[in-house]
């Protein structure tokens, strides 16, 4: 009896730290990310157990014909098309699968208001391949974002 | 012989006419409301305030004589915001309305941007294409106010009262 309830803990205990590194590995994500054209930052939260990634800076915020901040206007949805890039979440629904990867997410580029697939995959801490695809992932393009790192304060 | 198949042609034509003016579709018009809140501080740029809700779609309709199953969409009508611990949105460039589950893509249902004058509460424009039902089905989301900062702010804690008009479609 003693060692079915040792036992039981035992693998209790294992279950609970095996999902808590997994949950830690998962939130390795968060954090603000450039991609490689460095015309924006992109910062990843989450939300309930997905990732969601929005744009919080814009190399060229302005947009020349208007002189006011840069809007989503290629959005296919007409009413949404006053929605300010800047706040823009272009990463959406991604869940972590255990393998340095998050996937069943999506992508949106602004400049031609299309929606991709995506699968994102962390190469090392500060790497992060961000592949967009229509139908199957080899049909796709992946680009390269660094982390960039919050400095920390002076003493 | 041509004749009778033009005539064949004709009749399945009419008959299908017919048919699909018998189904209708009916509507009903329901109306939620949700606290959306968030810790502060709060710096310039884009913060999300959240609501969480069990919601499900018996509770939404609230009528025994319209069965969930018979739902075929959910649209958004109407949505707006109040702010609960401030005179106006005078501290706001814009907002969004944006809902989340665990099951559905994450949803953008409404927008104003830019924010005008100085009121309590602002009406958002609201998506034609946003399908709501999903959300429902699933009895838990969240719902995400995105409020953009003019400058930073550093209060507690800031919560906002959303109300949706739903447009139920069986």
């Amino acid at each position: 009896m003693k060692k079915t309830i040792y036992g039981f803990l035992f693998f209790s205990f294992l279950c609970l730290t095996s999902s808590l590194q997994a949950q830690d590995g998962a939130d390795r994500l968060v954090g603000v990310w450039e991609p490689s054209h460095g015309k924006a930052k992109v910062k990843i939260d989450k939300i309930g157990e997905k990732y969601y990634g929005k744009i919080v800076w814009l190399r060229e915020a302005t947009d020349p014909e208007t002189g006011q901040p840069k809007v989503d206007k290629n959005n296919p949805d007409e009413k949404m098309r006053s929605t300010p890039l800047r706040g823009y979440r272009i990463l959406k629904d991604f869940q972590y699968t255990d393998k340095d990867e998050w996937t069943e997410g999506t992508i949106y580029d602004p400049e031609n208001g299309n929606t991709y697939s995506c699968i994102i995959k962390m190469t090392d801490e500060n790497t992060l391949d961000i592949r967009g695809f229509i139908g199957v992932s080899a049909l796709g393009r992946t680009d390269i974002w660094k982390r960039l790192k919050v400095p920390s304060k002076k003493k | 012989m041509t004749l009778k198949y033009l005539k064949i042609i004709g009749i399945s034509f009419l008959s299908i006419i017919l048919l699909a003016s018998c189904s209708t579709t009916e509507t009903k018009a329901v109306s939620i409301s949700f606290e959306a809140v968030a810790a502060g501080p709060f710096f310039e740029g884009g913060n999300s305030l959240i609501a969480e809700s069990n919601m499900n779609l018996n509770e939404l309709i609230g009528d025994a004589e319209i069965k969930p199953e018979s739902i075929e969409s959910i649209q958004l009508e109407k949505a707006t915001i109040t702010v609960l611990q401030m005179e106006n949105f005078d501290a706001f460039n814009n907002a969004s309305l944006s809902l989340v589950s665990g099951n559905s893509p994450m949803q953008s249902v409404a927008i104003l941007n830019p924010i005008e004058g100085s009121s309590k509460t602002i009406t958002l424009t609201t998506s034609d294409e946003a399908e709501l039902l999903s959300f429902f089905k699933e009895g838990k989301f969240s719902l995400i106010t995105d409020l953009d900062f003019k400058s930073d702010d550093y209060m507690e804690q800031l919560a906002v009262q959303v109300d949706l008009n739903l447009i139920l479609h069986y």
